[in-house]
């Protein structure tokens, strides 16, 4: 690591950057917390205020809100099974089970705590290897994409609570929903039915507020009250957000250094995303966990390496872009366009000439993580008041902000129509007892998924021995096979 | 398996539970998607999977997973381990019903209403349907559904129009303020 890295933390001590920095990670707890809103929005909207900023306050704004929006997402995961973004999706499996046993503190503490370590390690990371983990991502050829996009997706399908023909089928619906719109490889309509409306395809926030908050909105207006009551009489202190030593003990020290790793490295992937790694870490700790048992029904374990993961992942994303041009998710396209418009360019080189600039984005991801923490031992108390709120005021808001939302995103109806059907499919799913994260994780991959496979079979000449030609491939697949093997084949032959 | 005496097929009929039907809801949506993914060029036409081919073996997935939940339930073959992951506690409800409909009242209401009178209605709907957990009078309970809604609308307004300068609808309100002045 040169000293043009570390000088990243110095440009932090002028206040005005420090301040941005803040305000950043504020705007970006803000965004990630509320379902609908999401970091990708946030930035988005920031994007046309980064002309009149310094470029060095403009690009530490948005590590803030990368950092918070992706850890934010969780907590009205934990708290009322809300995720914020698809990223908190894995969390909430584990974090509101602890929430509705009267643990969402603890819930919120560990899951800030891993939040912390990831994204610190992940920023670690990305100082020092930025440039030769960058030249390994660029040895990944399309069918070794595929490979890693597969492994994501059989892992969704084995790590679902329940049947595995049940995931199966919820993972298929979310990669059928994902075929809807545009064929940009032979330029046609799919399932579009001749409508202008449907060719555009399903996007994901209304397919995220579908399944996530107008299905949540529909279940809690069943009879049963899921949860929200459980904790009302309980009042966290500051202090009860802080994780024990025992609880740390428990889930592990090589837990976070895992998944941060496994973060950061899909990170690095175009198409990776924090989903993809929350996922393949829970599943990672799931396979080598004592207490398989409590997986679903709020394992610390599991709850730490999925964060970890995904704020890990933050690091890693950065990667890509800052070296090869090539941004790995939505946020990173958007931070693409803030170093376009101050006349940088992503790309080779560009951390050779331009490192002293963007070197503060470095130190911004590595602070920005150590203020999740700080975040949750401030703001926990009150976090945990959104569960206690008034369910008229906190289902009329969530419906408001969800649908609105989704309007506001695209200025389009039709999207808020799209949101309502996923919902009510989504709310039959879950009364049937199907779950909707690999449906999610469905939507999310399958684009990748087709192209990936339509690309290597193409390059290949219709060779179908291409996806196990390369050792990369050859590993994941191999990889993949150990993760249902130790997840579903080894469990069934033990009950038997 | 089967002891009845009206046969395999009248036995599994009477096996007919809602995963069962459920099941055979979505191979039907399944065939749909199916009988769309053939009027696609046929694959491998242009050297190419082109874009029948994913969907084809997606729906011939989803096929053989649901036959495969339907057997299980008909044939009463579910394991112990898959039965106690069944979640009964998330059911069908009036008040659900309610929701999808004053959901979708809102959604097609939102543009020539506008936001505030749409907003107002729709959040007073969902505000109500809550309150009246709580025990207290129909009248007090309208009273801080409408509290909550005009709160939770200019919220929203304020967090969407002010904040973010976004634009939302204003439907009949521009119409009576442009006629006014």
């Amino acid at each position: 690591m040169s000293l043009d890295v570390l000088s990243g933390f110095v440009a932090l001590t002028n206040p005005v950057t420090f301040l941005c920095l803040v305000a950043g990670f504020l705007m970006g707890l803000l965004f990630g917390a509320i379902p609908g809103l999401t970091a990708t929005l946030a930035v988005a909207l920031l994007l046309p205020f980064t002309f009149a900023m310094q470029l060095t306050d403009a690009l530490v704004m948005v590590m803030g809100i990368f950092m918070a929006g992706i850890y934010a997402g969780s907590v009205t995961g934990i708290i009322v099974n809300i995720p914020g973004a698809p990223s908190g999706a894995i969390t909430t499996m584990e974090g509101h089970p602890l929430m509705k046993r009267g643990h969402g503190a603890k819930a919120l503490g560990l899951d800030a705590f891993a939040s912390s370590i990831g994204g610190m390690l992940g920023a670690i990371v990305l100082m020092f290897v930025a440039v030769p983990m960058s030249q390994f991502a660029l040895l990944f050829q399309t069918p070794d994409k595929f490979a890693l996009v597969f492994m994501a997706v059989v892992s969704v399908v084995i790590v679902a609570k329940g049947s595995i023909w049940r995931g199966l089928t919820s993972v298929t619906l979310g990669i059928m929903i994902s075929t809807v719109g545009f064929d940009n490889m032979v330029a046609m309509g799919r399932f579009d039915f001749g409508s202008y409306h449907l060719i555009e395809g399903v996007q994901l926030l209304p397919a995220v507020i579908g399944l996530f908050a107008v299905c949540e909105l529909l279940v809690q207006g069943g009879p049963v009250l899921k949860g929200m009551v459980i904790a009302k009489d309980f009042k966290p202190k500051h202090r009860d957000f802080i994780p024990s030593l025992k609880e740390i003990r428990e889930v592990g020290i090589i837990t976070y250094i895992k998944s941060s790793v496994i973060g950061v490295l899909v990170g690095m992937l175009p198409g990776g995303g924090a989903s993809m790694a929350s996922f393949i870490a829970y599943a990672e700790a799931k396979r080598v966990t004592k207490e398989p048992e409590k997986y679903g029904n709020g394992s610390h374990e599991g709850l730490a390496a999925s964060e970890a993961a995904n704020n890990a992942m933050c690091g890693g994303a950065v990667v890509p872009l800052l070296t090869l041009g090539i941004p790995g998710d939505s946020v990173t396209a958007i931070i693409f366009g803030v170093l376009l418009i101050h006349g940088l360019v992503p790309g080779p080189g560009l951390l050779t000439t331009e490192l002293h600039t963007i070197a503060p984005m470095f130190a911004a991801l590595f602070v920005a993580a150590s203020f999740v923490f700080i975040s949750v031992i401030l703001f926990g108390p009150y976090y945990m008041r959104i569960a206690q709120l008034n369910r008229g005021l906190l289902y009329a808001f969530i419906a408001m902000i969800s649908m609105v939302g989704t309007f506001a995103s695209s200025y389009s109806v039709v999207q808020m129509w799209m949101a309502l059907a996923i919902g009510v499919f989504a709310y039959l799913l879950r009364v049937m007892s199907y779950p909707l994260v690999p449906m999610l994780m469905g939507i999310i991959l399958g684009p990748y998924l087709e192209e990936y496979m339509r690309r290597a079979l193409i390059t290949s000449e219709l060779d179908p021995l291409v996806f196990v030609s390369s050792p990369i491939s050859i590993g994941l697949l191999v990889l993949t096979g150990v993760f249902v093997y130790f997840l579903r084949i080894r469990p069934n032959l033990a009950r038997e | 398996m089967f002891s009845y005496k009206g046969g395999i097929f009248t036995a599994m009929i009477s096996k007919m539970n809602r995963q069962a039907l459920f099941a055979l809801l979505l191979i039907i949506l399944d065939v749909g998607y199916f009988a769309q993914a053939l009027t696609l060029p046929r694959p491998f036409q242009l050297g190419e999977p082109g874009p029948a081919f994913l969907p084809i073996l997606l729906s011939l997935i989803l096929f053989i997973s649901c036959v495969c939940i339907l057997w299980q339930e008909l044939a009463g073959t579910v394991s112990d381990v898959d039965k106690n992951e069944v979640d009964h506690s998330v059911r069908i409800a009036p008040r659900s019903i309610v929701l999808i409909v004053a959901t979708a009242l809102f959604v097609w209401a939102f543009e020539p209403l506008g936001y505030w009178i749409a907003t107002f209605l729709y959040t007073i709907t969902v505000a109500w349907l809550f309150e009246r957990e709580r025990e207290i009078s129909l009248p007090f309970s309208v009273l801080t559904s409408g509290a909550i809604a005009a709160g939770v609308t200019t919220a929203g307004w304020l967090f969407f129009m002010t904040l973010f300068g976004l634009s939302l609808p204003l439907g009949i309100i521009e119409g009576i303020t442009e006629g006014i002045f």
